[in-house]
């Protein structure tokens, strides 16, 4: 029977070849994009599962409150993970870490810059790198010993042996080889191309605080015993660096985070754990279902439109003798049949557009049969597939009645043709959500670009004050103003909207002594203010070369409001750990970190002042071009500047345009995805309303021919064949608004800065979706319309 | 073999009702052939596919082998007609996805008989209809006359007691259809019962009795000249 059933299936899949591939290729894509999305979800789920310590392994969390905010961060003093280790039991490992950044390392005429960790050696218990070369023991035993990945090792070393050589750091320090270790795949935290021993770093920068519990800056990575008591250890660290300053100050508590949340749920807001990359998770997985279940309801919809043709078989087979179920059986696995080719194909198509998938996400993401999770996966999507879809076909099918059918009598469309209808509904109502989704996420991303943030980015070109710059920074001031393709040149301590520094030790007279509150502060040149064009309110900007100036700063509007709320605060005097500073001025608030989020309260504060608080004197340079230049000549000139006072280092450079586009990544992926996935709904759809659509007409083509006859124009019956399937994508419109403004209300609320509701897209959308449609079914409309009528008529 | 007593038949819509049978009383003996013959229109249709057991009567007996099957539900009636009644149709309703060799044998795969005694009696039965030789064809491949040989070899396959043929000739030419008549007659003649509707005259007169029908009722039974 089994072998009748399939002969059958594929026979019929021959005979009506067109409506076959519409339905398989339909199948195959929405099995496609479903195949890719959780490909990426398992590879988001999968995050650090490379660390066999995983369920051990925990960063410190501060959580520190302030003027009624509270405040979660990952930094810790330095001397925090040894007293932890020291006094609280159950931490087996306690480290220092604090990011290197991008590193200058030179290997004879090979400059590259590498990204790295300054650690304690306990790091690598931890994280247990595979060693290629070296070991665990000697690998960070020496201040001067570096340890390499594997890629950063065959960039500097080629395939040669890397151990035992030397790189040059930063054009400054040698250091050795020590190790070469496997590269953490790319799907964990902490991958790093260079690691050298905290130690080191504590050496190079005797001002940075470590020795002060007051002081934040750098982060704790512990490993827990196998059976420690997590709630114990955490009731410990809660208050241990007040107890430590002898403070009775409770607005800073500590606790532990688990690896195993880090991915998927590390966003705090007003102190809790909200969410995180769990986010995009669950849409992503709710995409993947909707358009599998597009896809689907096409098949059901296909079937079951083509049934009459099926009729007469599945009436001669009940009158020889089929029961209900057998029939029921046989369409069921007809439904397997075309899932399964449909499966074979979807492979192909992930196959192919995996290359651009990885580009579109960052990742390195590869479908692999030998992996059981994925056989068994497509396995799954097939099955369900072929079974969903197939479920309301089968059931149709095998409900003919033969009585109807040998008196020659067509089925009453009822309420089979309400659930097809009920079905295209659905569909398209998914799609056109998506469509609404994936455009208010654009809108969103494009009114944050056009934000005012305060300052102007456009003609900014950043490059990094590494090397010899810093002793002959004036100098290369004058000369870059002197091409004439510059207006101003000036200094900051990071990019502009970089602020990495803050505290909540400020006072100033009128202050609530009770309050706490949590204010940025950064260091810049006096060219600094009109380098990025920002306006000052009140005061003054900083004097040429701080004339008079070593003890003033800069504020925002927003903490001079905080300070007296007219805002006119120049002359007044804050106060920071016993020193007096004078407010010269007041600048308009710039969007800095969160460009989401409102200005917060800032300090601008002379370099010098940082310099002398032991930060190393580096930076950015802000080099403001005049309008009209020639990019390409200006960058020559530049380099050519740098280069000349500092020779050993490469030139680097990026436009603070692109550094501001660049904090879009992750919703510019959402929105790129959002798209793609819309795209291929609707095309899902349209391929489904294109079946649906020729086989009304040919359903219909008899009534067309008699009203060809009867002197209908072509216009009238395109009409009168479109109007069906276009109120069902009207009724879906109507379905889908309500729908999708609930989801983006939702998605928006999670951006402080977000745009109105733009009613607009909604009707963009169901317009769209209306041409759309439009064009899909009139094309078979106009066909049946402009056939020849004697042609149908004469085979009545 | 088959007794209907009292039979009556309505089909109803909203606003009409029309008697389709009306106090029908029939008797087929085992190994009768009866034609049943009447105007388009009178019911005959409907009675055959009453004592098919495809239709159901509203009131009335229907025996069958002496069973008592007016009141079955589909799957028994399903289970009876398999294994009792084989069905001959005017527009010979071959499904055109299966071969010839696969048309026939497709109520032996309904009633779970062994693949390799399904291959026998196939063959033996494409034989006795003389279509052997097309066996791999599909029914669209094949002329009229053909294709109705093979409905009858698909309607004896699994050896019925009884063949309802509804104007088997009815889409055939004369020589066409007086080869199908020929086979029916064989058929008969091995001991199979067999009740057709026919419009010809001359077809009837293959048939032992002729019972005609006018507006749902029978009003005529003779038997034929021999």
């Amino acid at each position: 029977m089994i072998k009748n059933f399939i002969k059958s299936a594929f026979r019929n899949l021959w005979k009506t070849k067109g409506y076959s591939f519409l339905n398989i290729f339909g199948l195959a894509l929405g099995i496609a994009v479903t195949a890719l999305i959780f490909l990426w979800v398992e590879n988001e789920m999968s995050y650090n599962d490379t660390f066999t310590n995983k369920k051990d392994i925990y960063v410190v969390k501060s959580k520190q409150t302030y003027g009624g905010n509270t405040f979660v961060f990952e930094a810790t003093p330095g001397l925090f993970p040894e007293a932890i280790k020291n006094d609280v039991p159950g931490i087996l490992h306690s480290v220092r870490v604090n990011a290197g950044g991008n590193t200058l390392f030179t290997v004879s005429d090979k400059q590259l810059y590498q990204s790295g960790y300054y650690v304690d050696p306990e790091f690598l218990n931890i994280f247990s790198p595979e060693f290629l070369d070296g070991n665990i023991k000697t690998a960070l035993s020496q201040p001067y010993n570096i340890v390499l990945s594997e890629t950063a090792a065959k960039r500097l070393f080629d395939t040669e042996k890397a151990v035992g050589k030397t790189v040059k750091f930063n054009n400054n320090e040698v250091y050795t080889v020590s190790a070469v270790t496997k590269d953490f795949p790319k799907n964990s935290s902490y991958r790093y191309e260079w690691l050298i021993d905290f130690k080191k770093f504590e050496a190079d920068n005797p001002g940075y605080g470590l020795d002060n519990w007051g002081n934040n800056s750098i982060t704790t990575l512990v490993q827990l015993e196998p059976n420690a008591d997590l709630a114990k250890i955490n009731d410990q660290l809660k208050f241990f660096i007040a107890d430590k300053m002898n403070s009775k100050e409770r607005n800073t508590e500590n606790f532990l985070y688990p690896m195993e949340r880090w991915r998927m749920y590390n966003v705090f807001r007003d102190g809790f754990e909200q969410d995180g990359q769990i986010k995009n998770v669950r849409l992503f997985t709710s995409i993947a279902w909707l358009v599998l279940l597009i896809a689907c309801i096409n098949f059901m919809n296909l079937s079951t439109a083509r049934s009459e043709k099926r009729a007469k078989e599945v009436s001669m087979r009940k009158i020889v003798g089929a029961k209900k179920q057998s029939l029921v059986l046989q369409f069921l696995g007809e439904s397997l049949v075309f899932a399964f080719i449909a499966g074979l194909l979807a492979i192909g198509l992930v196959k192919l557009g995996l290359p651009t998938f990885n580009t579109l996400v960052n990742k390195d993401l590869s479908i692999d049969f030998s992996n059981w999770y994925h056989l068994g996966f497509i396995s799954i999507i097939i099955l369900i597939c072929g079974l969903v879809s197939g479920s309301y076909p089968a059931f149709f099918l095998s409900s003919f009645d033969p009585l109807t059918t040998l008196k020659g009598g067509k089925r009453k469309a009822g309420i089979s043709g309400l659930i097809r209808k009920g079905l295209v509904i659905t569909q398209f109502t998914a799609a056109i959500i998506l469509m609404i989704c994936t455009a208010i996420i654009y809108l969103q991303i494009q009114h944050t670009k056009n934000r005012d943030l305060g300052f102007d980015r456009s003609q900014v070109i950043n490059t990094n004050i590494q090397g010899n710059m810093a002793n002959h920074i004036d100098v290369i001031k004058q000369e870059l103003i002197g091409t004439g393709n510059i207006e101003v040149v000036g200094i900051s301590q990071n990019n502009v909207l970089n602020v990495h520094s803050n505290s909540s030790a400020f006072e100033w007279e009128g202050k609530d002594p009770n309050s706490s509150i949590l204010i940025g502060f950064t260091f810049t040149d006096p060219d600094f203010v009109d380098a990025l064009s920002m306006k000052i309110i009140d005061g003054r900007g900083f004097r040429p070369k701080f004339l008079g100036d070593s003890s003033s700063v800069l504020i925002n509007e927003s903490l001079a409001k905080m300070i007296q709320p007219d805002g006119q605060v120049s002359g007044k005097i804050l106060n920071f750990s016993g020193q007096a500073y004078n407010i010269v001025g007041v600048i308009k608030d710039y969007i800095y970190n969160n460009i989401y989020g409102n200005a917060d309260p800032l300090i601008i504060a002379p370099l010098a002042m940082g310099e002398a608080n032991g930060i190393k004197a580096s930076g950015v340079l802000n080099i403001k071009t005049k309008a009209g230049v020639d990019f390409q000549e200006v960058i020559k000139q530049i380099e050519g500047i740098v280069k000349k006072y500092n020779p050993e280092f490469p030139f680097s450079y990026s436009f603070l345009d692109d550094s501001f586009n660049n904090r879009f990544a992750s919703e510019m992926m959402l929105q790129k995805l959002a798209s793609l996935f819309a795209i291929l709904a609707i095309i899902i759809s349209c391929l489904g309303l294109l079946g649906l659509s020729a086989f009304a007409a040919e359903q219909r083509a008899r009534e067309v021919s008699i009203r060809k006859v009867l002197g209908a124009s072509v216009s009238r019956l395109v009409r009168m064949l479109n109007y069906e399937f276009l109120i069902l994508v009207g009724i879906s419109c109507l379905i889908a608004f309500p729908i999708a403004w609930w989801f983006m209300k939702d998605w928006l609320k999670g951006y402080t800065y977000h745009l109105d509701m733009p009613w607009m897209i909604f009707f963009i959308v169901g317009g769209l979706s209306l041409i759309v449609a439009l064009f899909t079914i009139s094309t078979q409309a106009l066909r049946a319309a402009t056939s020849n009528p004697t042609k149908t008529l004469r085979n009545e | 073999m088959i007794k209907i007593t009292n039979l009556q038949k309505f089909y109803r819509t909203e606003e009409v009702e029309t008697v389709a049978l009306n106090d029908v009383n029939i008797h087929v003996k085992e190994g009768e052939f009866v034609a049943v013959m009447g105007p388009s229109g009178c019911g005959k249709s409907t009675l055959l596919n009453i004592i098919g057991l495809l239709d159901d009567l509203d009131e009335g007996s229907y025996l069958f082998n002496n069973i008592e099957v007016a009141k079955f539900k589909e799957n028994k009636r399903s289970d009876l007609r398999k294994h009792n009644i084989g069905f001959v149709f005017q527009s010979f309703n071959l499904i055109d996805e299966l071969t010839v060799f696969e048309n026939v044998e497709l109520p032996l795969v309904y009633t779970n008989v062994p693949a390799a005694e399904r291959k026998r009696r196939v063959e033996e039965v494409l034989e006795k209809v003389q279509i052997m030789h097309r066996r791999n064809h599909f029914p669209q491949q094949l002329s009229g006359g053909q294709q109705q040989r093979v409905a009858v070899a698909r309607a004896v396959v699994n050896n019925p007691k009884l063949i309802l043929a509804d104007e088997p000739t009815g889409n055939l030419d004369s020589s066409n259809g007086n080869e199908v008549m020929q086979l029916l007659t064989e058929l008969n003649e091995a001991g199979t019962t067999i009740v057709m509707v026919t419009h010809s005259e001359h077809d009837a007169k293959f048939s032992d009795r002729v019972i005609r029908m006018l507006d749902g009722q029978v009003i005529l039974e003779t038997a034929t000249a021999l």
